[in-house]
């Protein structure tokens, strides 16, 4: 069967199942290629976990959310945050919590650490590593996706061609779908392609959260979680399964993140490296964001 | 309190310069520790798993399993499938063992000497057969299936009962020894069950551990009881692991030239992983005395 022979509709309804079946294969290949062995996850720091679910802003959410607990930033009006006066950021050890304790001696408000550039730096530099275990995609792996993407996008564009080309030729105009499932279909292989989290980084994330699933279903039924378990709650399953009373500011601060669930800012997050709590609007701090 | 904790301290320093590089202390992994667990990975060298939660787990949960016996030596724990019985173990229990032996690739893999079935009625616990030659020869049998279909002999392990299990004519030591020499099974020494058996039962537990063959034993479990009312001592995993368990243990690790694995088990009424960390110092102090004390084979 020749398909450049079918009629119209006829050729619009394969052109469609071509599209969708080479684009599944592409992300199927990918997630295949970016798999590799059983990943090794290092928990000695909760916030490259939250790094990996979620990118920098959750990662910066989930500190100010693990300093509030430890009391050493203090919430005040619901939206202001101000380092407590004994905190002495100095004796802090960790250079993120440090500095977001630094960005706070005077009263600001919670999202605007998103524009600390030296926040974002200190965030930053979990990516790197993360990279290197294979979690998150470097420029390899970029690369590596921009060659399939393109690859399936010039496929689309030149079998839609050849039949435009065959249509005009013998004097049909109806080509307008037909241009429109192409474009889609290439935009549609651009997007789907570019998840910032590897196959392995999912299966990290999953992995995490099926281990700790118990810490999760402890967490709903008790108050007064300690600062540890809490971090590391949010930091494996979001802030939305941190129980309103282990951190009664959730929803006032964070109110997107704390309603999201805990896959919300999984690989469907866009991987805009500029735009570190990208979502975040005036008043709340929640969109996924970019790392 | 200071005292007790300097003396703490110092057990575990010391431990850490003399016990044998190759034992290791490792705790039961629980969904309520994972997170105290995983904060706490360069003190804790391995993890036993229960096995049984995994045998309907999706996919997803036994890849994660997996994931986690790649960060740390993983080794399954079986509580259903009734090898010491003179009926067939559970063909379908003892499959999804093998099939999760195969999809995690654990260090080791163990059973209970227990039956756990009357016919096909489950009767919901571990439960002590009546030590005999009859049972024997079912425990064997059913040790060569489960080596048949995993590929790996199992470590069997001693059990806690508070009958002393009628129709009996070997004690406890004997009816062990008589499955152990005949099968490549090691023994699972669970210390705090031949604690309690022998107070609940009136003999001394260190001149049963003297007749056990303790050549075949690399792993231990301690654990903690309570006594019930009638004065018996009940090995429910939720308390601390009394003195005279980590004695056994040095006495273990006197008479042992082979590596320990040794698992502190908790299964209820956590306490801080502190607790837990300090209870692994005291065992690798007990182990490290034990082998300052090695008695010659």
């Amino acid at each position: 069967m020749n398909p450049f022979a079918l009629r119209g509709p006829e050729f619009l309804m394969f052109y469609f199942a071509l599209g969708a079946a080479l684009i599944l294969a592409m992300v199927w290949i990918r997630r295949s290629r970016e798999s590799g062995d059983d990943p090794r996850i290092d928990t000695s720091d909760p916030y490259r976990i939250a790094f990996l679910r979620g990118g920098s802003a959750e990662t910066l959410r989930v500190a100010m959310m693990n300093l509030i607990n430890r009391g050493l930033l203090r919430v005040e009006d619901d939206t202001y945050l101000v380092t407590v006066s004994d905190g002495r950021p100095s004796l802090i050890r960790h250079p993120l919590e440090r500095r977001i304790l630094e960005h706070f001696t005077a009263p600001a408000k919670a999202y605007e650490v998103f524009t600390d550039e030296e926040l974002k730096a200190l965030v930053g530099h979990y990516r790197a590593p993360l990279e290197n275990a294979g979690m998150l995609a470097g420029p390899s792996e970029t690369a590596q996706r921009i060659r399939w993407s393109l690859g399936v996008a010039i496929v689309l564009i030149a079998v839609a061609a050849a039949k435009i080309q065959i249509a005009l030729a013998a004097g049909r105009r109806n080509i307008g779908f037909l241009i429109v499932l192409a474009v889609g279909f290439s935009i549609v292989a651009m997007v789907l392609n570019f998840p910032r989290r590897t196959a392995r980084g999912d299966h990290a994330v999953r992995d995490l959260q099926n281990l700790f699933a118990g810490l999760k279903d402890r967490s709903s039924s008790r108050t007064g979680a300690d600062a540890a378990d809490t971090v590391l709650l949010a930091s494996i399953f979001g802030l939305g399964a941190v129980p309103a009373e282990a951190f009664p500011y959730r929803d006032k601060l964070f109110p997107q993140a704390a309603s999201g669930s805990t896959s919300s800012c999984g690989s469907s997050c866009g991987s805009s490296d500029g735009g570190g709590g990208g979502g975040c609007g005036g008043g709340g701090c929640g969109g996924c964001g970019g790392d | 309190m200071a005292a007790e904790a300097a003396v703490a301290a110092e057990a575990a320093a010391e431990a850490v310069v003399e016990t044998n590089t190759s034992d290791r202390f490792g705790i039961s992994w629980r969904p309520e520790l994972a997170a105290g667990i995983f904060e706490n990975m360069p003190r804790i060298d391995v993890l036993e798993v229960i096995a049984d939660d995994y045998f309907h787990a999706s996919a997803d949960r036994v890849r994660s399993l997996r994931t986690l016996a790649r960060q740390i030596p993983v080794m399954l724990h079986g509580v259903g499938l009734g090898m010491a019985s003179t009926a067939p173990v559970h063909p379908r229990k003892l499959a999804h063992m093998a099939r999760l032996i195969d999809k995690v690739t654990p260090e080791s893999w163990s059973e209970h000497l227990a039956f756990v079935r009357w016919g096909r009625r489950e009767i919901g616990h571990l439960a002590a057969p009546p030590r005999n030659e009859d049972t024997v020869e079912g425990t064997l049998e059913n040790i060569h299936r489960a080596v048949r279909l995993t590929g790996l002999p199992p470590h069997l392990e001693n059990i806690a009962t508070l009958l002393r299990p009628p129709a009996s004519s070997l004690d406890e030591p004997e009816w062990i020894s008589s499955i152990l020499r005949r099968s490549p099974a090691g023994l699972l020494l669970d210390l705090h069950n031949l604690y309690a058996n022998g107070r609940n039962f009136g003999y001394d537990p260190a001149l049963a551990l003297s007749r056990l063959p303790l050549d075949r034993v690399t792993h231990v479990h301690l654990a903690g009881g309570r006594l019930v009312d009638d004065g018996l001592l009940l090995d429910d995993h939720k308390h601390p692991v009394p003195d005279p368990v980590y004695e056994l243990l040095a006495m273990v690790a006197a008479r042992s030239a082979k590596p320990l694995t040794v698992i502190l088990e908790r299964d209820g009424e956590y306490p801080e992983m502190s607790a837990l960390l300090a209870e692994l110092d005291r065992a690798r102090a007990a182990v490290a005395k034990g082998r300052r004390e090695c008695v010659p084979a």
